[in-house]
Parts: structure tokens; C-alpha cells; sequence
């Protein structure tokens, strides 16, 4: 059901969805909003880069990822626009039930949005970043690149950045279309877009025209690739800083099971049985997902918390957990630390507190770009944002009645009687179909030969690319390359004649 | 013509391939469907889905082929390499996925609750065709530009010594995520100044350790670093670091 995260992320889509139409050669200066949206948005307008937003509704469609029981469709940009104007609990459950357009099971888990007195918009750094979208919307606009589908919301940008500052800013009030026009201060943001030509130009802006701390969560964060193990994961650092918040006042609420209390993309951090691994750390199952009766992930992870009493600092390590029990199967990488430190000083109870993260993640069949908007724009990579936004104060002072399980250092007094030598083994992804007899024999066989040949090939390939570097001909590549395409050749022949001769052309029935 | 080694004529080239191995892995799926759910009962047999499969195998290697013979077309450089390294290896990753579906089809066959159903095959080998070739298509596209630099530096400076001693420093072991069991990076550590010596006469004590963490997992690593006297004696006790890498 509609909610603030997917609208978010339906305002970023547009984006996407003008990238791919730019490179389409659509619009009037397709190049130029190319370009605008590589400096606002690194990494999302290259070839299998663009076009994240419908690969991610596709992702969310997979078995073993969709949970309800009719297809996900991420929302309307118009749908989205309503939310995001929707000021209170009662008129935000309305337009999601609006937007629906279908019968909601009445037992169904309402999202804290939807209910009074669980969610507080100041500060919220959802709102923050739909700001920047409205912004990079804005460019594309003036640049004529919006594609046919979207040319019905020119004043989107408006829209955006007049409702999201105003529920930033802690308003409940809902905006009249006078006053979302009429406001200076989002005139100023807009118009001045057009020189915004770097996240630093906007950063600047957002500073002078709102706050420094709006300015710091409105900026998306971008995953960069690093190799691990041998696979490319997308690797997200975020940094944030609080005036009002101590080290003391972040370990009251960062054990993970804390996180669905106020960070909107976890719907559920639970500890696992056993709870704790051999060395002590803990065993929990993640859930993510923007709203999990409609899509999510499952992750069984494991924690480390541990301290520095000299540097008054708290940290968080964490990794997949060896053994998936319960787990999607589908997260490949998933590691990273959340480190808190006092700014002034060392002692964890003064005001000041900087709140570092690092997550690399790679999800089996989904590009880093898309992988990088569950991290960066649903909030799977900073989640720390959130714990310094107005709902997590509002548990922190009492406001919203919880019960917070505390900072525990790893490993936890009397942990040994509470492991275990682990369950099930992890499970394969996705579904799990069958085949005919003996056909594992086939390509097992076939994977060994094709392993041999890409192997094979990128060697020859290599030698034969170093070779030329020293001087050989063009007519010397073509021969080099007509001789790999006969040798591959003859593999293909091997794996084919290998997989026939290991399958018998019998199937098993009932 | 563009020239040959117009980084977009590579980058089209790479798309093309990659396209076409994904149409033609879509294309066994719609023909399987299609005698499967042939009016009047199934006509697909195991003939068939051998057919299917060998020809997912062969869009493999063919298109594998094809994208690996690019490098050559162009001027060779780290990059095309890097991404011809990075496709092969998806590539491989494909086949095992693979290998697990049939390894799975062979226990149910084994406790026999093996079912025909090729329905679910198809869509699960294609799936696998499907994505695994977006990714390849994500890596080419991304290509070496975005890599993350590797390498992170942590400054520090030694109080409490004399700048007229020579020091030398060395990273003990273990450098580690706490209560991991048999990590040790305290190895991928440099310093500078170069090999960690912090020669008589100098004008501060700063020296920073560099690490490059590619292909270590994310975390907070802790560990020690040493301050010797040309002697092998301690200067000072040892220097605790906290690295987020």
C-alpha cells in the first residue's frame, strides 16, 4: 500500500524513467539532462544503469520476494503527489486506501504513518531526499526532458519541494495550492536550480535556504563497486552529525530490533533460536522491504556490538550469518559496521554525536544501481539517518511508548548456553524447480567445460590483447580472434555431446 | 564511422551481445511455454527440454564468446579487461545457479517427489538467463569508471618520543573485526613513510597506514601498532587503532 518510501521513490522513478527517455534520444536536450542527472545522481545514466526504477518493480515481483497476492505495482506519480500532501495519519491512510482501489484486509498491519501519534515528519530525512528529487525534476523540466508520460506534471517539482518542506519542518498542516505557489522560500529553491550543477552547488543552497542537517540528509548517497570474493557489491558510506543527540541517547535505540520502531524500510529485526553464534555475536532475521505485505527481503545476519571506553564510542559489525536460517536466499553480500562517536570530546553523554556507516551488499540478480536505491533511497543502507530523525526523539523521550532492548556488548554474559550447532542449511534461491533424471550429471559436466572455456578465452584473450600492445597487426588480431572462435566452437560441440550422453531421455512420473 | 575504440562503440557492442543472449534466453522459455500449455495437453518432452537447455548453453557460449572477442576489437586498456573479467565471471555464476536447480531436481527424483513440472524450469532457467545477463549488462555498462578506490588511509601521530630517535613501525597482528575467528589483515597494511621507519632528525611524528581493503568484508577492525627502537624494543606501548574499512 502506498506509503512515504514509495513515494520517494516514485519521484526518483520519474527521474529514471526521463534518464531512459533522454537516451532514447527523446526531449529536447536529451545530453544535457544526461548529463544534469549523472552530477545529481552518480551512476544511474550509463548503459545497465538506467532503467533501475521498472528493474526494481520487477525484483519486487520475484517469487520469494512478493508477498501479497496480486502483482506489485509501484505507484503513480499522482498518487504519490497526494501522499506526499496528505498531512495527518487519518488523510494519509486515505489516499493509500484511494490508491489501492481495492478491499484492504481489515486485520492488516498498519503502517506507522497510518496511525496517530507513530510517526513524527520532522526531520525525516525521506522528506529531505524527496526535496532533492524535486530538484533534479525541476532541471529536467526547464530542459524540456520529461518524457509524454509525465508532461501532465510540470508543477511536480513545486509540489514536491513546498509538502516535503513543510512536514520536514514538523507542519501538520496541510498546504493550499496558493500556498504551495506562493511560497518564497521553495521559489528560491527552484528557480535557483537551473545553477545547481554539482551536489555541493545544491548542498549550499539547501544550507542557506533551509538547514545545514536538511541539507545533509537531502543529499541521496550512490554506491560505489567493489570486488569482493570476486563479485562486483555496491559499497555505501553515509555520515551524519547531530547537535542534540549524544552517543548515549543513539545506544539507547541502535540494537537492530529496534530499527522497525522508527526506520521505515525495516519491518521486522527479530532475533533468531539459537540467538547467539559460537563466538557471541547475534543471530538476527531482517525484513525489509517498503511495505513487507506486499514485497520484502529476508536476511538472517549476524551482530557485533562492542565499544572503546578512551574514544567514548560505540560500533556495530555485521555479516551474513553462516547459517541461513529463514532467510530469502537471495542476498549474496551483506556486511558493514555503524560506528557512533561523541564530537566534542570523549564523553558519550555530551550533545554531539557523528554517526558513520559502511554496508556492502550485492542481491542475487539485481544490478548495483537498483541495489544501491534499496540502500540509498528506501534507507537499507542508512538506517542511522532515521535514528536521528523526529520519530526515534519522540521514542527516545517517551513521546511514542516502547520497549527498547538495549546496547548489549558482544559477547553477552552466559551466551554459550544459548547457541547452537544451527539448523537449516542455506536455502537456494527463488523457486525450486525440477528437472529430468540425471540431469545434474549434464551440467555439472557442461559448467566444468564452460568454466574451462570462459576461463580459456579471457586468458588467450588477454595474451593476445598484451601481444598487440607490443606491436602486431590488425590482420594479426583478426587471425588470433578466428582462431578463438574455432576453438570455442569445438567446446560447444564437447558440451553438447556431454549433456546428451549424460541424461536419459526418460522422465519419472507420479 | 566512429573509430574502433570509441568507448560508446564498445559500450554498444557489449549491449548488443548481451541483448541478444537475453532475447534468445526469453525466446526458449515462450517456446517451452507454448507446447506446454498447448491446448489438448502438454507436448513437451524430455527431448524438448534437453533441447532447451542445450540451447541455453549455447546462448551462453556463443554470447560468453562474443563478448570476450571485444577486447581485441579495441584498444587494449584496464578497462575492457576488467569487464571482460567481471562478465566471465558472471557467466560462471550462471552455470552454478544452474547446476544447483538440476542438483535439487536429482534429490526429489532420488526421494521420489519428483513432478514434471517444466513450467517452473523453464521460467527458473530463464530467470537465471534473465538476470544474470542484466548483471553482466550492468557491469559492461558500468564498467571500471565507478569502482570504489580500494585503498583508505588512517593518520596518526606518536606523542611521547624523542624526534631524534629512529622508530620503526610495525602493525601486529591480529588487525581484525572483533571475535572473528582467524582474521588477520594486519598483512594488507603499508605506512608511510615507506616501510614504516620514522627516521632520527625528522620534524614530527605523523605517519598514517594505508590498507587496501579489496575483497575484505566491511567492518570496524581493531588492532595495535607497534613503535620499536631500531633495537626491536618498545619505544612506547603500542598504538590501538580503530580502522572503519
Amino acid at each position: 500500500m502506498l506509503n512515504l518510501l514509495q513515494s520517494q521513490l516514485a519521484f526518483y522513478g520519474a527521474i529514471d524513467d526521463a534518464v531512459v527517455h533522454a537516451q532514447q534520444g527523446g526531449g529536447e536536450n536529451s545530453d544535457e539532462v544526461l548529463r544534469t542527472v549523472e552530477a545529481m545522481l552518480p551512476g544511474t545514466t550509463g548503459f545497465g544503469q538506467a532503467g533501475w526504477y521498472r528493474e526494481l518493480e520487477d525484483f519486487a515481483n520475484r517469487p520469494g520476494v512478493r508477498t501479497s497476492d496480486v502483482p506489485v505495482t509501484f505507484p503513480s506519480l499522482t498518487d504519490s503527489l497526494a501522499y506526499l500532501a496528505a498531512p495527518t495519519a487519518a488523510s494519509r491512510e486515505q489516499v493509500a486506501v484511494a490508491a489501492f482501489q481495492g478491499n484492504l484486509d481489515p486485520e492488516r498491519e498498519k503502517l506507522a504513518e497510518h496511525v496517530s501519534g507513530s510517526y513524527f515528519p520532522d526531520g525525516d530525512p525521506v522528506l529531505a531526499r524527496c526535496a532533492y528529487a524535486a530538484m533534479v525534476l525541476e532541471q529536467i523540466t526547464q530542459l524540456g526532458g520529461l518524457p509524454p508520460t509525465l508532461t501532465t506534471h510540470q508543477d511536480a517539482p513545486t509540489q514536491i519541494m513546498a509538502n516535503a518542506i513543510n512536514a520536514w519542518g514538523g507542519s501538520t498542516k496541510k498546504l493550499t495550492d496558493h500556498a504551495v505557489k506562493s511560497n518564497k522560500r521553495v521559489q528560491r529553491l527552484l528557480t535557483q536550480s537551473g545553477a545547481v550543477h554539482s551536489r555541493e552547488n545544491w548542498h549550499s543552497l539547501a544550507t542557506k535556504e533551509v538547514t545545514k542537517k536538511f541539507a545533509d540528509q537531502s543529499l541521496p548517497c550512490f554506491g560505489t563497486l567493489v570486488d569482493v570474493n570476486g563479485q562486483y557489491c555496491s559499497t555505501i558510506y553515509t555520515d551524519a552529525t547531530d547537535d542534540t543527540l549524544s552517543v548515549d541517547d543513539i545506544e539507547k535505540i541502535i540494537d537492530p530490533t529496534n530499527w522497525s520502531l522508527c526506520c521505515k524500510f525495516f519491518c521486522n529485526v527479530a532475533a533468531q533460536a539459537p540467538p547467539y553464534t559460537a563466538r557471541g555475536w547475534s543471530r538476527i532475521l531482517e525484513t525489509i522491504g517498503p511495505d513487507c505485505s506486499e514485497w520484502c527481503l529476508k536476511t538472517a545476519l549476524v551482530f557485533y556490538y562492542g565499544s572503546d571506553s578512551g574514544s567514548g564510542s560505540i560500533f556495530i559489525n555485521y555479516d551474513l550469518d553462516p547459517n541461513r536460517q529463514s532467510d530469502s536466499g537471495l542476498v549474496e553480500v551483506d556486511n558493514g559496521y555503524i560506528w557512533i562517536t561523541p564530537t566534542n570530546g570523549t564523553d558519550p553523554s555530551q550533545s554531539g554525536v557523528q554517526i558513520r556507516t559502511s554496508k556492502q551488499e550485492r542481491v542475487q540478480g539485481l544490478s548495483p544501481t537498483a541495489t544501491s536505491a534499496l540502500g540509498c533511497l528506501l534507507g537499507w543502507g542508512d538506517a542511522a539517518y532515521e535514528l536521528l530523525g523526529g520519530t526515534a526523539k519522540k521514542i527516545l523521550d517517551g513521546t511514542i511508548s516502547a520497549n527498547l532492548q538495549p546496547f548489549q556488548e558482544t559477547p553477552p554474559a552466559g551466551y554459550q548456553s544459548q547457541t547452537g550447532s544451527g539448523g537449516a542449511q542455506p536455502p537456494a534461491a527463488g523457486a525450486r524447480p525440477t528437472l529430468p533424471p540425471n540431469f545434474a550429471d549434464a551440467v555439472n559436466d557442461a559448467r566444468d567445460l564452460l568454466n574451462n572455456l570462459i576461463n580459456r578465452t579471457r586468458d588467450v584473450t588477454a595474451d593476445a590483447a598484451n601481444r598487440w600492445m607490443d606491436g602486431m597487426t590488425r590482420e594479426d588480431v583478426k587471425e588470433i580472434t578466428e582462431g578463438i572462435g574455432t576453438n570455442l566452437e569445438e567446446f560447444a560441440l564437447d558440451v553438447y555431446q556431454t549433456a546428451e550422453n549424460n541424461v536419459k531421455p526418460q522422465m519419472t512420473k507420479e | 564511422m566512429a573509430p574502433m575504440d570509441d568507448p560508446t562503440v564498445i559500450a554498444t557492442r557489449f549491449a548488443t551481445i548481451t541483448r541478444k543472449m537475453v532475447n534468445d534466453a526469453a525466446q526458449v522459455a515462450i517456446d517451452a511455454f507454448d507446447k506446454i500449455n498447448k491446448t489438448g495437453g502438454s507436448t513437451y518432452t524430455a527431448a524438448d527440454a534437453i533441447e532447451s537447455m542445450t540451447t541455453l548453453a549455447g546462448i551462453a557460449i556463443s554470447g560468453g564468446s562474443a563478448l570476450a572477442r571485444i577486447p581485441l576489437q579495441i584498444q587494449p586498456d584496464n578497462g575492457p579487461m576488467v569487464v571482460a573479467d567481471e562478465v566471465a565471471a558472471v557467466i560462471t555464476l550462471a552455470l552454478t545457479d544452474a547446476t544447483a536447480v538440476a542438483r535439487d531436481a536429482a534429490e526429489k527424483i532420488n526421494d521420489g517427489t519428483f513432478r514434471a513440472n517444466w513450467v517452473d524450469s523453464a521460467v527458473a532457467l530463464t530467470g537465471m538467463a534473465v538476470l544474470r545477463a542484466a548483471e553482466a549488462a550492468e557491469a559492461i555498462g558500468a564498467g571500471p569508471g565507478v569502482l570504489g578506490d580500494p585503498r583508505k588511509a588512517f593518520p596518526y601521530t606518536i606523542n611521547g618520543v624523542n624526534l631524534t630517535d629512529q622508530l620503526v613501525l610495525k602493525m601486529a597482528s591480529p588487525l581484525a573485526r572483533p571475535d572473528v575467528a582467524d582474521e588477520d589483515i594486519a598483512r594488507l597494511v603499508r605506512f608511510d613513510p615507506d616501510g614504516g621507519v620514522l627516521k632520527a632528525g625528522r620534524g614530527n611524528s605523523d605517519f598514517s597506514l594505508t590498507i587496501n581493503c579489496a575483497g575484505i568484508p566491511s567492518g570496524i577492525y581493531l588492532g595495535q601498532v607497534e613503535v620499536l627502537k631500531t633495537d626491536g624494543t618498545q619505544a612506547i606501548p603500542p598504538i590501538k587503532v580503530t580502522l572503519n574499512l
